[in-house]
């Protein structure tokens, strides 16, 4: 392996971004970013379609050069110290970029070797990486032969191979089936406690909802939201609200309970018999709510407290429509 | 529906093609090559007592070797290239039959092979003022090109129904192509051959020569020839003519006939692994990537293997072997003299035709296959990348230099003579060089930006104007014309240089 670059302080942060922007010909598709990823997170991007996320992978990855502002990864500028940024970092593109005639095994170690390990690191890399994606069983079959999946268990093996420091994965949910998903989130858990810093692109802000640390959410090549995923849920919401679910439909019980002190305002939930209460915390807290139905005769079979729901605020943060 | 289908399709073709700069780029270029030939018969018009004729004769044949151009690479590749881009089963399901599919897509290059040819007009008329062609031969001479157009446009629909790949069609053109030209001469000199042997009578070789004149003349080749002779006033529907729009005619129904059976497995989805199929098995379990990755790939995948390297250069070996007992057998004095040069000039021509293709497939194939973001994020230089993957690539040149190298020693004489001395010494041998190493470059650059014909196209880039230059003023120019020329042909090579890594580097990130 070659020299092992200092691992960073945990409190520095694994990517700066100021003053990004990013403009295909006249075209304006970053307009001004700003974020930090802390190191040893597992961080969302998310966005819709043409946000700019892959561009925001791109610069990050030394694939395009910063036209204004600066990108830093690990405290080093992108666009000098490309040489040693690269070293330290994977990135997963979202398409499959392979050489689909090699085998498992000649591709992983081909990249292995292109990194400079030496035959005998190269072996022991690649049981660890095969193992840990799963793909040991599958070393010599043709990557032309494999599925999906299997293609992009091969692709994140191939970035682990030169045991990078940080993980750039381009949407690399797309197109798995539900068990596909659920393995390569354990896949990611398990890479995170091992120290790495990685940042995962989606459209799909729930998806990455339980797995994910912090979040940035881009649209239309500007940062709508960045911080941890709590964060996100509690955004804008001024009172604490819970969610009620009674026996059956309240109708008129609603009134009564949005007449209790300290109740602010009873919503139903489209779709269901549910209701949001939000209440002023100075006057009531969690058991108060509870009584106070109960005081205006509803049966409660649910009481939970009431997030936002990650989708709504996916849409609040975003503009309707592609650009 | 199929009509619409039709319709629609060339709308397309149409659409893209007029979008695309590089298109009427060539057809400028093209215009422009024509002004050159006519300045070039302006200059020496004294000499001339025909000017309009000489003039129309190399235009003419200007145009000649552009449809063959044309045949080789924007004709072989109509549909081969939907076969690539995994189109062509989207235009079946949009319920477009196949003549509608063929007929979509030939025509709008047919079109384009048409207007490129009536840019000329003006220059016609200016080639009936200088004297010494009639309209008549002009309309002749256009009548037979057209008709090798649409054979050209015949042969590419059928050969890119046949081929699954766009190279594949491309060689089997250009081999059809050589095989018809060179038929003529291979006929005649056996004719003469055997008969001097006493081997056939006189009639015997009187019906080859007469069979080495009817191919000739199924070509503009042979046709041109009499329609340019003074006094011809014969009907512009010739033999050629004929010839040519029934074969193409032929083709295209061929083409119609095949095209389910032979496109009905399209997904050209892998690139090729190449003589690595054989031993697949064997190379996955044994043999591990050498610490110079990239030159393993490229020579393993791109040329071949060691597989690849030997068998080619059995087949050099067997293919000289047998041209030297040919000129043994002929040859009377000098034999070894003889079969040394054949071998050195065989295997230098095939060395100067190798570099190029293959430092240009090996940068392609991985733009084919989006392969080249991730190898340029190593951390390796731009130019380290290349280094590696032009040393991945050097050992399929090795069957080639190994048989020059046993011609030279064959003849060691002829070596130092004529091919060292007069090449490498030669005053202006240095100019060939150059011309050749930008001819290299172009390819590659061009490579990285068209879709097909970078090879035919780089090649007649440099090759054209040389041609020019040496036709008029370059064989008794002075010195200093010479080297000022050697000396913009190095900065444009540089130059391209540098525009070829910032393409790569472009293309990396898109
Ligand atoms: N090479 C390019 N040339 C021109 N425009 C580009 C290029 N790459 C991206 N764009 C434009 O920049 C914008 C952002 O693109 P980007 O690929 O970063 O979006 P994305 O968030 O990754 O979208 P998706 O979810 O569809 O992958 C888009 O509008 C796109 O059209
Ligand atoms: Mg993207």
């Amino acid at each position: 392996m070659t020299s092992p670059a200092p691992k960073p302080a945990s409190n520095e942060p694994a990517v700066v971004l100021r003053g990004v922007q990013h403009s295909f010909r006249k075209f304006k598709a970053l307009v001004d970013i700003n974020f930090d990823v802390p190191s040893q997170s597992l961080h969302g991007f998310v966005g819709p379609n043409g946000a700019g996320k892959t561009t925001v992978l791109k610069l990050i990855c030394t694939l395009l050069r910063p036209q204004t502002g600066t990108v830093k990864v690990f405290g080093r500028d992108v666009a000098t110290d490309y040489l040693e940024v690269r070293r330290r970092l994977g990135f997963m593109p979202d398409h499959f970029s392979m050489y689909r005639q090699m085998t498992v095994y000649e591709y992983l170690d081909f990249f292995a070797a292109a990194y400079g390990l030496p035959l005998e690191t190269r072996t022991r890399v690649l049981d660890d990486v095969l193992e840990l994606t799963d793909m040991g069983g599958r070393r010599s079959d043709l990557i032309n032969g494999l599925s999906r999946g299997m293609q992009q268990r091969v692709g994140l093996a191939r970035v682990l191979v030169n045991d990078p420091d940080i993980l750039l994965l381009d949407e690399p949910a797309s197109g798995l089936d539900p068990r596909a998903r659920i393995e390569l989130m354990d896949v990611l858990r398990a890479l995170r406690s091992m120290g790495k810093t990685i940042i995962i692109s989606s459209h799909i802000l729930s998806e990455l909802a339980e797995l994910c640390d912090s979040v940035t959410i881009i649209d239309r090549g500007t940062i709508r939201y960045c911080g941890t995923m709590q964060g996100l849920l509690d955004h804008q919401a001024d009172y604490p609200t819970y969610r009620l679910t009674p026996a059956e439909p309240l109708n008129g019980l609603r009134e009564k309970l949005s007449q209790a002190t300290g109740i602010i305002s009873v919503e139903e939930v489209e779709g269901s018999s549910d209701v949001r209460v939000a209440f002023d915390p100075e006057q009531l807290d969690s058991n108060g709510v509870l009584r106070a139905a109960m005081n205006a005769g509803i049966t409660v079979t649910g009481f939970a407290r009431a997030q936002r729901h990650l989708n709504q605020a996916f849409m609040d943060l975003t503009e309707k429509g592609v650009r | 529906m199929a009509a619409r289908g039709t319709f629609a399709l060339v709308e397309r073709a149409m659409r893209v093609d007029t979008r695309l700069a590089r298109t009427h780029l060539i057809r400028l270029g093209f215009a422009l090559l024509i002004l050159l030939f006519v300045v070039q018969v302006q200059l020496g018009i004294a000499n001339y007592n025909a000017p309009g004729r000489d003039v129309f004769r190399s235009m003419c044949w200007v145009n000649f070797f552009l449809l063959n151009l044309a045949g080789v690479s924007f004709f072989s590749t109509v549909i081969t290239e939907e076969k690539e881009e995994l189109t062509l089963g989207l235009l079946r399901m949009a319920g477009i039959s196949p003549v509608g599919i063929l007929l979509g897509k030939v025509t709008p290059r047919l079109l384009g092979v048409i207007l490129l040819l009536s840019v000329q007009l003006p220059f016609t008329i200016l080639a009936i003022t200088l004297g010494g062609v009639s309209i008549d031969q002009i309309f002749a001479a256009y009548v037979a090109l057209l008709a090798f157009a649409v054979l050209m446009a015949g042969l590419g629909a059928f050969l890119s129904t046949v081929c699954a790949r766009s190279s594949l069609a491309a060689s089997l053109t250009t081999a059809t192509l050589a095989t018809v030209f060179i038929t003529p001469y291979i006929l005649r000199d056996a004719g003469r051959e055997m008969h001097r042997a006493k081997d056939i009578s006189v009639t015997t070789r009187e019906a080859l020569y007469e069979a080495a004149e009817t191919v000739e003349q199924t070509t503009p080749l042979g046709s041109l020839d009499v329609i340019l002779t003074t006094g011809f006033n014969s009907s512009p529907l010739s033999f050629q003519v004929i010839v040519d729009l029934s074969f193409g005619a032929v083709l295209f129904l061929l083409a119609w006939a095949l095209f389910d059976v032979s496109t009905r497995n399209e997904a050209v989805s892998t690139p090729a692994r190449g003589m690595m199929a054989l031993f697949s098995k064997r190379v996955a379990s044994q043999s591990r990537v050498w610490n110079h990755a990239i030159v393993w790939k490229d020579f393993n995948f791109l040329t071949g293997g060691v597989t690849a390297v030997v068998i080619k250069l059995l087949a050099y070996s067997i293919l000289m072997g047998a041209m030297s007992m040919m000129i043994s057998k002929r040859v009377r004095t000098d034999v070894t003299d003889n079969v040394g040069s054949t071998l050195m000039a065989s295997m230098l021509t095939a060395l100067i035709v190798e570099i190029p293709i293959y430092l240009s497939r090996s940068f392609r194939e991985e733009l084919r296959w989006q392969t080249w973001s991730c190898l340029t994020l190593l951390p390796k230089s731009m130019t380290r990348v290349a280094l590696g993957k032009l040393a991945g690539v050097a050992p399929a040149f090795l069957p080639a230099i190994i048989v020059f190298t046993v011609g030279a020693f064959i003849a060691p004489r002829f070596f130092e003579n004529y091919l060292f001395k007069r090449i490498f010494l030669r005053e202006d041998g240095w100019y060939w060089v150059l011309q050749y190493i930008l001819a290299v470059h172009v390819i590659v650059m061009l490579s990285l930006v068209v879709k097909w014909g970078a090879v035919p196209f780089g090649i007649s880039v440099v090759v054209v104007p040389n041609v020019i230059f040496m036709a008029t003023v370059g064989r008794n120019a002075p010195d200093a014309i010479l080297v000022t020329i050697g000396v913009c042909t190095f900065l444009m090579a540089l130059f391209l240089q540098w525009l070829i890594i910032r393409q790569l580097k472009i293309l990396a990130a898109t």
